[in-house]
């Protein structure tokens, strides 16, 4: 993919149209899994491209150029989540040290999961386990305190362990 | 370390592929388009302010520099009133209490006193040297004619100050001291001319004898 960077930064549009379709898809996947649907996973992902491709000159090819791509459709779908005010962190202390869980997952849809999370939740739980921000990371592109992110991630993972319980609970009652 | 849940969810979510709709790249050439355009137009305000700049600071020293000049010009107007006073103090005046403007109040030695006879007899005539420090203007004192015959002290009302020209100032100059024909007057009508003192310059003329 990096052998395509000379071309984009001349603004080629026929280059521009086959990174899009090497890669778009796979970033889709990425913005589905920070935004609530697909329509506006969509959106985020158009905007980051355009992004990508204006400021391809920025690049410097130090690291992976899909994982710079990946980060801007990241902060995209941040962005996009901060615009919309769609979640707000509040100030926690009281947080736990999560217990392990130790169920197996085999059957369970990861992206409906984190759907049914609140998106203060999702959005922490994602850039630490998929992104794998530390939590001070995960701090400072959404500016909240440290503690802050330990706690909403310990009750991310303390929703989906309740979820995951109801839903076996469903399925052996059926 | 990672739990079995994070584990889990990373591997089904890691390497996902979510298809993409059939319009996608035509809407993000439409995006991209208009980014263009914006760009272009920024670009378009840009160089419009950079000949704008220029522009209103020529502009605003141009006003600048016409406000001095109109303030210049004001300047000039105030003055032109005060020339006029001066030339208003030169000009005959009727009236004695309205000549007697603050600059006898400077008079200097050369104010002077000096009794004038005319040709005709019992006419007399007061002349007035009003010398400022700065302006050699000469008041002489002239009763009018008809009121002359009335009154016979020089001191009356009916005194009317003019004033000479620079010519006339030298003839007053010369008249205080004796005149010839204001000499040959009175010893004609063998009146007394008497000097109070030797440093004085008012010389009295009896008309009583």
């Amino acid at each position: 993919m990096e052998d395509l960077v000379p071309q984009l930064k001349k603004q080629d549009r026929r280059i521009q149209k086959e990174l899009f379709e090497r890669v778009s898809s796979k970033m889709l996947g990425v913005c589905r899994s920070y935004t609530g649907d697909l329509h506006h996973a969509e959106d985020c992902m158009l905007k980051a491209f355009v992004k990508v491709f204006k400021n391809i000159e920025s690049y410097e090819s130090k690291g992976s150029f899909e994982g710079w791509i990946r980060r801007i459709m990241v902060n995209e779908c941040l962005d996009f989540l901060k615009l919309n005010k769609s979640f707000v962190y509040r100030e926690d202390s009281d947080w736990e040290e999560e217990m392990d869980f130790e169920q197996d997952l085999i059957g369970f849809d990861a992206q409906d999961l984190l759907d049914r999370l609140p998106e203060n939740y999702r959005v922490v739980f994602n850039l630490f386990v998929l992104e794998e921000y530390s939590h001070k990371e995960i701090a400072e592109s959404l500016k909240i305190s440290e503690s802050a992110s330990r706690t909403q991630f310990a009750r991310a993972k303390k929703k989906m362990k309740e979820l995951i319980f109801q839903q076996k609970n469903i399925a052996n009652e059926n | 370390m990672k739990t079995n849940l994070e584990k889990n969810i990373k591997e089904q979510l890691e390497g996902r592929k979510v298809n993409v709709s059939e319009n996608a790249w035509d809407k993000l050439t439409q995006l991209m388009d208009a980014e263009i355009s914006t760009e272009k137009e920024l670009r378009k305000n840009s160089s419009k302010w950079i000949f704008g700049i220029p522009i209103s600071i020529a502009a605003s020293v141009l006003i600048l520099f016409g406000i001095y000049l109109f303030n210049q010009d004001q300047k000039a107007e105030i003055i032109v009133p005060t020339l006029q006073k001066t030339e208003r103090v030169t000009t005959p005046i009727p009236n004695i209490e309205v000549t007697q403007s603050p600059e006898p109040m400077q008079m200097s030695e050369t104010e002077k006193e000096i009794i004038v006879f005319n040709k005709s007899n019992s006419i007399k005539k007061i002349e007035k040297e009003v010398q400022p420090k700065q302006e050699e203007s000469t008041i002489v004192l002239e009763p009018k004619p008809e009121n002359t015959q009335e009154t016979p002290t020089p001191t009356e009302q009916n005194i009317e100050w003019v004033v000479q020209s620079e010519r006339d100032v030298k003839s007053t100059e010369k008249s205080k001291y004796v005149d010839p024909d204001m000499l040959l007057y009175s010893i004609e009508n063998n009146q007394a001319v008497k000097q109070t003192n030797s440093d004085s310059r008012l010389v009295i003329i009896d008309f009583n004898k």
